[in-house]
């Protein structure tokens, strides 16, 4: 045990050691506006940042990106950049913590909400909007976002020009009143919310036969479309002259669950606040609906036999090969069927019934989430980082993360600026999205500070634009079923997650219980059902859930 | 004869202390990259966050416990204990005695090549990736095409979703387990039995013993004790069922079986957007006090039984 | 010498036939893959193809060796292969060998030494910690030195020392007035050649399947393995639409025929190993040891 302890004194002495000592820093090498010739200078003398970033499979090394190339010749700053596979993301991110000595300057992307909650109590992250901010060598630089962050504070005073009911300065505000994280913002329709393909091909086909079904625009209820997939299933709708169709399928009911759901009232199949109240909506009536109109669909025959077996794109993308899918949801009709069919599918509106009537919903993702760029204390770069971050925000960083720069990746093709074309060299070999990567982190993951859907949806991309276009019939549906603006305390996070542990796998095995062995909604297995969602802890959950709602309402 | 005993006897015990030397790099490695580590275990008795650090984060609750009542009173808990316990018996089991089976079948194979052809073959399904695997077994219960589904409708049976069903999992996954592994885990025995005594054959067949009396008898002891340390080793893990597979595996048909430790451990830490670092490590804390326990026990037996142990 | 298989042709003849079918059956899936990776990923996604190729198509392959990386990733994996063999040989075999002498001293501490961290682990951020302050991160010595020891193989080792190599050979030798140097160099490695062979495999074959810890310690694309480039590969091309763009069916469909390729990409060079060290196996070392 003796040569235990040798070993640990040893090491922690090297790791001692190792850490050199903080070099001096020049407060006057900052340019608060940069230079007269060039705006988005920020230091005189060149500086590297240490950044932390997550990367993705598809991501190249972030200093060989076009975009972080382009902001380090503006800024005149050096990005020393850590760059952690998102597969082991959160291991890596918990040990850089343990060594604080050598901590980055700035977290960039994928910034937990619960790290915030309890380290921003530590005082271990920069508050970007408290009055007292000070550099490690106790230098006084005042607010972050007031002094040096002038985009950013424009568009927090503006929502970023967003009116969906969702507040961006109440969702990176915490409960203690600080802002620990800068915003990632996303408002282009095709990434909020999943779409729901039809036929119309198979149903013009039908009622030529002269079968009585609506088209794919005018179905409103489930009880209409359910019509729909019962032709599909009765008749040759593919016309292939063999009864193969599959009126409707899902990778294990994804987002098949909550499209039905959410035509008895509820969006998602967990926690959700309806009104001021908080349900876990899987013990409501609305879900045993829910579950009966299931056991329609799979007694029927109308769904898919192997829904539950799927558990891939392409496994699900078979059957869409072959002409045999009436419906299904996919981010792109292509995705599933393939180019040579994909022009007769087109998208049908959340759906409402005899049991639910109010306003029709589609579950959806919010569009600010406290995510986006966090700054440890102990830095004396914050106010580089800062300028840093206001230039991400601008409409020149906005474009480099989306497509690169303008007139030398994209240009806009006419003087009103309503469309640009992304230009991809002749003579590259791999896909569009591969040629992207080069220029930009956001491929394959979600890193973006401002994902704007006035730069973005102007993509002259026929693919990209029609997806824009059937993706926001389904906008003024969304609900975001908890608000993030409601934030929790770190033990109340905590024990979400151990609940929900249990509870999760319960109410998956339960749900396919109730739709693919038929028990019964109506009677003793209900109850049964009901008392071991108690037993996992339902109530529990609604309460930590449901005070921490009240709390924010109160504030 | 008593002299020559005693002089070896001081012989050896000096010889057996410089035996330290051939310890001293194995045990530096041991320390550094597993002992050292260990201390990290402490936080299972925390509240475990990263910049309060290993042994700055405050106490768990009920005097450190906390997290071991948590996990205690899941309300899963023994469901959870029950399958994995299913999936590690039925393959402790399995796996023990077929591959020993198979390395005395392949030492009885007198042609050099054909035996040479059945080793590579039967080892090489070790390097499927697990993915594949799964991704196999999957595309093979296919409910449409799946060969397992057109066997049993040729038998007159009906098609199902096998990986939907709590029956089969617990089977389709050490089946599987066999296929990739068997063979690898039978080249252990082989090379022990490589070096079956040569003699004691000849003396057998003198003695007019047949090929399986000298199985029996010579091949089959030769690699028991070899067996037998597999065997407690393998009891010894009998909780650290493996997660990756079974997880790839699940379906929400199968969660009543296929939910085990290390996957409901994974959802927790792994998975988890907020991972429960303090949590997972209370849970592979007890994972290591069940090893222990079931270590010496099973030990203690093995002794008694078979004359072989640990340590 | 006495011909020990005489008179038992119809006891061979049922081996073969036992070990024939056996055999197929397991071939069978691997005919599997090898045909999946060379058929067209429509194929291979619409479940047509049994053991021979559909549509017969290198796509998967041109993808794999498309990248950069494949023949960097090649390199970086034989350098880790062939140093962390050695390494691990010598650990495992003189640790081995130390706790199969009946005179070492403290033996019983010892053994419980080596089976404790078998079953009890301290997790990965500690261990992260420690390589990280050896300053390891991205160099070659983290795929190298963090799990160069299986205590499994160790436990492994010993018990095929303990019940295989006759303990009156040492004897001999220590009363002849040997080093313990020499008797491990001269009575035990060349008496336990079947096991080294067995080890060789394994220690081979664990550093060429290495792919989790280049995940923690390595951010360098010029130190990845093998496995780590095919596994981001698939991963790439697994993901339909997250981000910003778009993917298409195409790749999708080509990340399950990928997926049969990595496989034949990364093993057929360690496949034709095995006859290699087949030959350890073969009878008659320990009758030779003996009489030698």
């Amino acid at each position: 045990m003796k040569s235990i302890n040798l070993l640990i004194s040893g090491l922690v002495l090297s790791a001692l050691i190792s850490c050199k000592p903080t070099s001096n820093y020049d407060l006057d090498n900052f340019l608060l506006h940069g230079t007269e010739e060039n705006p988005y200078q920020i230091v005189k003398e060149s500086q590297t940042l240490k950044i932390f970033v997550p990367r993705g499979s598809q991501n190249p090394h972030f200093n060989e990106m076009k975009m972080f190339k382009k902001l380090s010749e503006i800024t005149n700053l050096n990005f020393n950049f850590t760059e952690v596979d998102s597969s082991a993301y959160t291991q890596v991110r918990s040990a850089t913590w343990e060594d604080k000595k050598n901590l980055p300057d700035l977290f960039l992307f994928n910034n937990s909400t619960s790290e915030q909650v309890y380290y921003g109590a530590f005082g271990a992250l920069v508050p970007f909007n408290d009055d007292e901010v000070k550099l490690a060598n106790g230098y006084k630089i005042g607010n972050v976002i007031d002094n040096f962050m002038p985009t950013y504070k424009g568009l927090l005073d503006n929502n970023f020009n967003i009116n969906n009911g969702l507040n961006a300065k109440k969702v990176a505000t915490f409960a203690d009143g600080k802002m620990y994280s800068t915003l990632s913002v996303n408002d282009v329709p095709r990434d909020l919310t999943f779409k729901m393909f039809i036929n119309q091909q198979w149903i013009d086909n039908l009622q030529e036969d002269g079968v009585q079904i609506k088209d794919a625009v005018d179905i409103e209820t489930i009880e209409d479309y359910i019509e729909v997939l019962k032709a599909f299933k009765k008749y040759d709708a593919n016309r292939n002259g063999k009864d193969d169709e599959v009126p409707v399928t899902a990778k294990e009911l994804e987002y098949l669950r909550n499209y039905i759901l959410a035509s008895y009232g509820y969006a998602f199949p967990g926690i959700e606040l309806s009104g001021d109240e908080i349900i876990y909506v899987p013990k409501t009536e609305a879900y045993k609906k829910y579950l009966q109109t299931m056991r329609l669909l799979e007694t029927e025959g109308l769904l898919d036999i192997s829904t539950f077996s799927i558990k891939t794109d392409a496994q699900m993308a078979q059957k869409g090969l072959e002409h045999r899918l009436g419906s299904f949801s996919s981010a792109a009709a292509y995705l599933t069927v393939g180019m040579n069919y994909e022009s007769e599918y087109v998208c049908i509106t959340p759906l409402k019934s005899s049991y639910y009537t109010g306003t029709p919903m589609q579950w959806g993702f919010s569009t600010f989430y406290p995510t986006g760029a966090v700054i440890p204390s102990g830095t004396n770069y914050i106010r580089e980082v800062a300028r840093l971050l206001d230039i991400m925000y601008s409409d020149l960083g906005i474009q480099l993360i989306a497509y690169g720069e303008e007139n030398v990746d994209w240009q806009w093709d006419n003087e009103e600026k309503t469309s640009w074309t992304f230009n991809v060299p002749n003579d590259w070999k791999g896909t569009q999205e591969e040629y992207r990567a080069t220029i930009t982190p956001n491929v394959g993951t979600a890193s973006a500070l401002y994902w704007k859907n006035d730069f973005v949806g102007k993509m002259n991309d026929a693919i990209l634009t029609k997806l824009n276009t059937m993706s926001s019939i389904y906008t003024p549906y969304i609900k975001v079923v908890f608000p993030e603006e409601v934030k929790m305390t770190n033990d109340e996070y905590n024990e979400i997650e151990l609940i929900n542990a249990s509870l999760q796998a319960y109410q998956l095995n339960a749900e396919y219980q109730f739709i693919k062995e038929g028990k019964n909604t109506n009677g003793e297995d209900w109850t049964k059902y009901l008392s071991n969602l108690d037993k996992y802890n339902v109530g529990r959950l609604e309460e930590i859930y449901q005070n921490a709602y009240n709390r924010f309402k109160g504030v | 004869m008593k002299i020559i005993l005693k002089k070896k006897k001081e012989k050896s015990y000096s010889t057996g202390k410089g035996l330290i030397l051939f310890l001293i790099p194995t045990v530096v490695y041991l320390l550094i990259f597993h002992y050292l580590p260990m201390s990290g275990l402490v936080i299972a008795f925390e509240d475990y966050n990263s910049y309060q650090g290993i042994f700055g984060s405050p106490l768990a609750k009920n005097y450190g416990f906390a997290n071991f009542i948590n996990f205690f009173n899941m309300p899963n808990f023994w469901l959870i204990i029950k399958n994995t316990l299913v999936i590690s018996v039925y393959s402790i089991v399995v796996n023990t005695i077929l591959p020993i089976i198979l390395a005395l079948f392949i030492n009885e194979i007198r042609n050099k090549h054909f035996k040479k052809t059945v080793q590579t073959i039967s080892y090489a399904p070790y390097f499927v990736s697990t993915v594949v695997c799964v991704g196999m077994i999957f595309a093979f219960s296919n409910y449409e095409h799946g060969i397992f589904n057109t066997i049993a409708k040729f038998f007159g049976g009906k098609p199902s979703n096998m990986l939907e069903s709590d029956t089969w999992f617990s089977t389709i996954y050490v089946v599987s387990g066999l296929w990739q592994g068997l063979g690898w885990w039978a080249i252990i025995y082989v090379g022990a039995l490589a070096n079956a005594n040569m003699e004691l054959h000849e003396a057998a067949v003198l003695d007019g013993a047949n090929r399986l009396q000298r199985i029996w008898h010579i091949n089959l002891p030769t690699i028991i004790p070899m067996a037998i340390i597999m065997f407690i080793l393998s009891v010894g893990n009998i909780l650290s069922v493996g997660f990756e597979k079974v997880f790839l595996m699940q379906t929400s048909g199968n969660l009543g079986a296929s939910e085990i430790l290390s996957t409901y451990t994974y959802r927790v830490s792994l998975m988890s957007r907020i991972p429960q670092y303090s949590y997972a490590t209370a849970i592979g804390l007890f994972n290591s006090v069940v090893s222990m326990v079931m270590l010496i026990a099973v030990n203690k037996i093995a002794k008694k039984v078979g004359d072989t142990s640990l340590w | 010498m006495v011909n020990i298989y005489k008179k038992d042709k119809i006891f061979d003849w049922v081996v073969i036939i036992i070990m024939g079918v056996f055999s197929v059956v397991l071939l069978l899936p691997l005919l599997h893959v090898l045909a999946s990776s060379f058929s067209s990923p429509e194929a291979v996604n619409l479940g047509k193809v049994g053991l021979f190729p559909v549509n017969f198509s290198l796509v998967s392959y041109q993808k794999v060796f498309a990248n950069k990386l494949i023949m960097r990733g090649y390199l970086n994996t034989i350098i880790y292969t062939v140093i962390g063999t050695i390494i691990q040989l010598i650990l495992q075999f003189t640790a081995a060998y130390a706790l199969s002498r009946k005179d070492l001293k403290y033996k019983r501490f010892w053994n419980v030494f080596f089976v404790i961290p078998m079953f009890i682990g301290g997790g990965m951020i500690p261990t992260y910690l420690v390589v990280k302050s050896l300053g390891m991160i991205n160099t070659i010595w983290a795929m190298i030195i963090p799990g160069c020891v299986s205590l499994f193989n160790i436990i492994i080792i010993r018990t095929y020392m303990t019940s295989m190599i006759p303990y009156e050979l040492q004897e001999a030798a220590m009363i002849d007035g040997a080093s313990n140097f020499r008797i491990f160099i001269q009575i035990v490695v060349p008496l336990s050649k079947p096991i080294i062979a067995v080890m060789t495999l394994y220690a081979i074959v664990g550093y060429w399947n290495a792919y989790f810890n280049s995940l923690l310690y390595l951010t360098d694309d010029s130190l990845f393995p093998l496995q780590r480039v095919l596994q981001t590969m698939l991963i790439a091309n697994d993901s339909g639409q997250i981000g910003g763009g778009v993917g298409n069916v195409e790749s999708e469909l080509l990340a399950e025929t990928l997926k049969y390729a990595t496989i034949i990409v990364s093993t057929a060079p360690i496949l034709l190993l095995y006859p290699f060290f087949q030959r350890f196996f073969e009878k008659g070392l320990m009758v030779g040891g003996l009489k030698g």
